[in-house]
């Protein structure tokens, strides 16, 4: 199991629906060699485990909650039936799946195609939006499980990024110190994925850190 | 369970794991050490780059070093 505590796991039944206000939520997909890897992350103003209110309630795959994290939780039924009711919650909600299945689909293309140099990039990038904080209380494990790799290959990409004067890490912690220079060092799919948001729901995580949008 | 570090030897540099892993026994930390150094040098061949490693250094919480040359990672020649 990854670090963290699963709100569910693959073939649970989904009891409830999470609007998060703070931290990180990852999609990960397991493997039966027991390694995993994440397809994607939400956090404030997302809503994990929409299909269950938009669907049926059987998970397909596992959300886990990243470091401290803290939301608001509705009853699953209670959703779908408001969902029923209103078409503009139905929407809403579509429009936050659509979101997570275009966020998957550009991280399956990253994972793919894309050097860990600049899979870790739009990974701590994204992460900083969601925590609106430089300061990213993550260790390399946990990154290492996140992206699918060997320890010791955040080990090494890390220090290039150190080294480059982007980031700097201490035990348990990370800091990004120039955030247009791991803009430049990452990959587009940190932007294509904020470009997603932005089309679907008018705002993107990085707006988030900004201003008050989306409520 | 011991903890095991993973130092990452490049020239004259050692670039420290701070963090270290939990493991049963020290053929564990051997066998996690190839399975890092195999990614590393797929890394490097995908990529083009320079490999940036010569060995992976297990240290014991002892202080006990061991080192694993990345050769060792490699597939064997056939015949």
């Amino acid at each position: 199991m990854p670090l963290g505590v699963a709100l569910y796991s693959a073939d649970d039944i989904i009891s409830n629906v999470y609007f998060p206000y703070t931290g990180i939520m990852s999609i990960i997909v397991g493997v039966s060699s027991g390694q995993f890897v994440e397809a994607g992350m939400l956090g404030r103003n997302s809503v994990v485990g929409t299909g269950a209110a938009l669907d049926g309630p059987a998970a397909l795959n596992t959300a886990i909650a990243q470091v401290e994290s803290s939301g608001m939780v509705i009853d699953a039924g209670v959703l779908k039936g408001l969902a029923g009711k209103s078409e503009a919650m139905r929407m809403a909600l579509v429009h936050h799946e659509r979101a997570l299945s275009a966020q998957t689909q550009q991280v399956a293309a990253c994972n793919a195609l894309h050097e860990l140099e600049e899979r870790l990039g739009r990974w701590l990038l994204q992460s900083r939006d969601l925590l609106q904080r430089d300061t990213l209380p993550l260790t390399q494990e946990f990154l290492s499980q996140m992206l699918g790799v060997q320890r010791s290959s955040v080990t090494l990409v890390a220090r290039k990024l150190q080294e480059a004067g982007l980031i700097r890490y201490r035990r348990g912690h990370i800091h990004v110190l120039d955030v247009e220079g791991l803009q430049d060092a990452c990959c587009e799919c940190y932007a294509a994925i904020n470009g997603h948001f932005t089309k679907l729901i008018g705002w993107s995580p990085t707006d988030l850190r900004t201003q008050q949008v989306g409520h | 369970m011991a903890r095991y570090y993973f130092h990452i030897k490049d020239g004259a540099d050692l670039i420290q794991d701070p963090e270290g892993s939990e493991l049963a026994t020290a053929e564990d930390a051997r066998r996690q050490a190839l399975i890092s150094a195999r990614e590393l040098w797929a890394d490097a061949i995908k990529s083009g780059r320079s490999l940036g490693a010569d060995a992976v250094v297990i240290a014991d919480e002892h202080g006990g070093l061991t080192f694993v040359p990345m050769a060792e990672a490699l597939p064997k020649r056939p015949g």
